[in-house]
């Protein structure tokens, strides 16, 4: 396809967007496109518009530790939020214009789309199983620049919400609808307050997509698409038009994150819908590697493996959402209380660390290891830090409730009883904290194993072992 | 929208309990730099269409030359099929449409091709 000139060039264009090795790309592996026809095809724009700025080596995405919070449908945003997401991208555009190389602009954030995907073929994300995986890498990154810009590193990328109830345009993408609007776009032909055609994200396509069985299916393999990406990823992009219709400008039309956000949710829907819907487990597709600019300007690396469990590795969710895990990552350090010499918990005078520790709002946890339970029947019980509380076992209204513990015989007749040692985590909540913090001492009683023949039964802790574990906050890497 | 059509007719598969169905097809040629939207149609014993499903596919570039052919596409029939199915009791073949649709320009008709369709269950 390329002569030798050509040949030389494409080779240090490479090298400069740090094409992802362990991917095995290749020109045969992007089955949108046939090979080339007799008379040579230029790139479709000149590497000068279409390039990312220069980096050395990739520093590999280790975790991200912020709380996990929901991304909503633009259309329900509060106008605060509408605010905020605005002051987001007027940051970002007003990069183009104060540094047009810093990676973290908005034309800088759209050549990202047009280097991957309307370049060269061996770097397309398109039309196999990379799209997805590369396109939630893409908007988390982009994600985590406009929350940065912002000083908010809560911020989360609004959806468009098109296939739950909102066919149209987002309203803070077209109100107003002029230039004045950083969401703004002048290329669009879907016209504020048009509708998407039905045919293209209706009821029925939607759940179409929701019951493919493979996810050969639903999200490709190494050599094809899968069908959601054409429908209704593609149709979507096709009616809203001008910009949205190519994959070298798509990016320049910021409702294209808004977009792929709901694509993306479509794919953690698609998972939630059945456990029968898998992601591939085959390393060639976990261990591609995408790059891009971080918010802090680092040219990172994450792999499709990273990207499979948004909610906890990506930290976020899509609304309605179950529960927001408030506590950032932690590391979790044990401390010995003479569990087995007094029987008791009780804080030890020569732990100031975790003396002071009680005393704030550090997340602290009991460890109780070989915790003595009947186990010849199945039964839930409740675990109190007093004998008063657990007679009265009112369950976690009760200021000293611990926690509670399951046994689960393995078959109905328990021919075949667990052996191995019984070990539970019990979180400290406030009014335990304070009774441990004045260095008083808790003694723990169990109720429960009550059924419809045998009333439940309250009875004191006995365990092998008791330890105090504090949470500290972890870096983020 | 402007838009040009193609003809196949095909047999019908024998679908899993699922009834899920992909239309499968083949060596689908389009220019590099229109997008396009294809739509498929079943129809139907009494001529009406039935829509079957939908296939968006951007283009490279506004300035890009020539045409990209794609080996397969996949769209996911399944409930069209299923509606088909109801109206066509005991059919063994099927008659299809696929469109091709663009948004208005200057450009005029799309030229395309399409080499083969087939209907396949899903995986």
């Amino acid at each position: 396809m390329f002569g030798t000139n050509e040949e030389e060039s494409r080779r240090r264009f490479l090298q400069q967007v740090g094409v992802g090795v362990l991917g095995g790309w290749s020109l045969d592996s992007w089955a949108g496109l046939a090979p080339p026809e007799a008379v040579p095809l230029p790139l479709p724009l000149p590497q000068a518009t279409c390039a990312l700025p220069a980096h050395g080596a990739a520093t590999a995405f280790r975790r991200d530790c912020r709380p996990i919070r929901p991304r909503q449908v633009a259309n329900r945003l509060t106008s605060a939020e509408v605010d905020q997401l605005k002051a987001a991208y007027q940051a970002m555009r007003a990069l183009d214009t104060s540094d047009p190389s810093d990676p973290r602009g908005f034309m800088q954030q759209a050549n990202v789309h047009c280097v991957f995907c309307a370049t060269d073929p061996a770097l397309q994300v398109h039309g196999s199983w990379r799209f997805f995986a590369w396109h939630r890498a893409y908007l988390y990154f982009h994600e985590r620049i406009l929350g940065k810009l912002i000083n908010n590193e809560n911020f989360r990328l609004p959806f468009w919400g098109w296939d739950s109830g909102f066919p149209t345009l987002p309203q803070p993408y077209v109100t107003p609808n002029n230039t004045t609007n950083p969401l703004f776009n002048p290329t669009r032909v879907l016209a504020p307050g048009t509708a998407l055609d039905p045919a293209d994200i209706g009821p029925t396509v939607i759940n179409d997509v929701l019951t493919l069985g493979s996810f050969d299916d639903f999200g490709g393999t190494a050599t094809g698409s899968g069908t959601p990406e054409n429908s209704p990823h593609g149709t979507v992009h096709v009616r809203v038009g001008g910009n949205m219709g190519f994959f070298s400008t798509a990016a320049r039309d910021p409702v294209f994150y808004q977009h792929h956000a709901t694509v993306d949710k479509l794919w953690s829907d698609w998972n939630k819908a059945s456990t029968s819907h898998t992601n591939p487990t085959d390393p060639a597709f976990t261990g591609l590697v995408f790059n891009f600019f971080d918010e802090n300007k680092v040219w990172r690396s994450i792999t499709a493996a990273q990207v499979l469990d948004h909610e906890n590795s990506l930290r976020y969710v899509y609304e309605p959402y179950r529960f927001w895990d408030r506590f950032l990552c932690l590391i979790w350090r044990l401390f010995p209380i003479d569990w087995r010499v007094t029987g008791r918990i009780v804080i030890p005078r020569t732990n100031p660390r975790l003396l002071e520790a009680l005393k704030g709002e550090t997340p602290i946890r009991l460890n109780v290891r070989g915790l003595e339970l009947p186990r010849d029947r199945s039964a839930i019980y409740r675990i109190y830090a007093s004998e008063a509380e657990a007679k009265a076992d009112a369950g976690d209204r009760s200021p000293g409730f611990l926690g509670t513990v399951s046994v689960v015989l393995n078959d109905p007749d328990n021919r075949h009883p667990s052996r191995g040692t019984l070990n539970v985590v019990l979180s400290v909540r406030q009014g335990v904290r304070a009774t441990l913090a004045r260095g008083e001492a808790i003694q723990p009683w169990v109720v429960g194993g009550g059924d419809q023949k045998t009333p439940k039964r309250a009875f004191q802790l006995r365990a092998a072992d008791v330890l105090v574990s504090v949470g500290t906050p972890e870096r983020e890497q | 929208m402007s838009d040009t059509t193609r003809h196949f007719r095909i047999a019908v598969p024998e679908l899993s309990g699922s009834g899920t169905a992909l239309l499968v097809l083949r060596e689908v040629k389009l220019p590099n730099n229109r997008p396009v939207t294809l739509r498929a149609y079943a129809v139907a014993p009494d001529s009406s269409r039935i829509l079957l499903g939908s296939s968006g596919l951007p283009a490279l570039a506004p300035e890009a030359k020539g045409s990209t052919t794609h080996p397969t596409l996949r769209i996911t029939v399944t409930s069209g099929l299923q509606r088909w199915l109801e109206v066509a009791r005991g059919a063994t073949q099927v008659e299809i449409e696929v469109k091709a649709e663009v948004l208005p320009d200057t450009s005029g008709p799309i030229a395309w091709s399409v080499s083969g369709a087939e209907l396949v269950p899903a995986r």
